[in-house]
């Protein structure tokens, strides 16, 4: 079982069973200190464990916030073609 | 739902952009399956970190370890991790190592039990270490632990 959050690199990989939770890197069960979101993140990926009979990929219905600009933030190219620090 | 981020997309741009060539990710051929022998509430759940227990170890060293769960640190090693820093942080270990979720699972019996020790996963550059070294030696160390259910969480 995998939690995570980068749903192409594992979707390629080919894995037995991912839960994918749409969080920036770094924090695959969820906001930080949220206890909710990491509880119901980790009972979730039980749960698929438990129900799958073949390769699955599931997806958690969270969000980081309701603000998507912080998904142009990873490994940004600026458009001078040089990565930005 | 928003589209997910294209990691691959965009970490191929951006090491480009630095004069490397693209990196080729790992994939199977075929999936592994192997259909749980005991049900949820009778199993014992093991956890995976690619987070690093001890920044003593330099990086090019690192290999596979098995850890005490009492000797899992309260601030992993991560800040030499490829994660999102412009955007969060991980000074909340529960965001990354759900030991304290599982352990609660434990205690509820949604599950049977935590296997008493945690693995770390280097992250690394070559996949012939993963696949043959680093991944196995988890393995095992799993086998060793009777574990039936393996939780890996990449940072």
């Amino acid at each position: 079982m995998i939690i995570g959050a980068a749903m192409d690199i594992v979707n390629h990989c080919g894995v037995p069973r991912f839960l994918y939770n749409d969080m920036p890197l770094g924090n695959p069960l969820g906001r930080p200190d949220d206890r909710t979101m990491q509880r119901q993140t980790l009972r979730q990926a039980l749960d698929l464990v438990a129900a799958a009979s073949g390769p699955v990929i599931a997806q958690t219905e969270f969000q980081w916030s309701s603000d998507d600009a912080w998904r142009s933030n990873f490994m940004r190219v600026a458009v001078t073609g040089r990565p930005e620090k | 739902m928003v589209e997910p981020i294209e990691y691959m997309q965009r970490t191929r741009r951006f090491y480009e952009a630095r004069g490397f060539s693209p990196y080729q990710w790992a994939q199977h051929t075929t999936i592994p399956w192997q259909q749980p022998r005991k049900a949820l509430e009778n199993s014992r759940v093991a956890l995976i970190t690619t987070a690093v227990p001890d920044e003593a170890v330099p990086k090019p060293a690192r290999t596979a370890t098995s850890w005490a769960l009492s000797d899992a640190p309260a601030h992993f090693g991560t800040q030499e991790l490829s994660w999102d820093k412009h955007t969060t942080h991980t000074n909340d270990r529960r965001s990354y190592f759900p030991l304290e979720d599982l352990r609660d699972a434990a205690q509820s019996g949604y599950i049977g039990s935590v296997a008493p020790r945690f693995h770390f996963l280097p992250t690394q550059f070559s996949q012939r270490q993963s696949v043959n070294v680093d991944g196995p030696a988890v393995a095992r160390a799993c086998l060793d632990d009777e574990v039936d259910i393996a939780i890996l969480v990449p940072l």
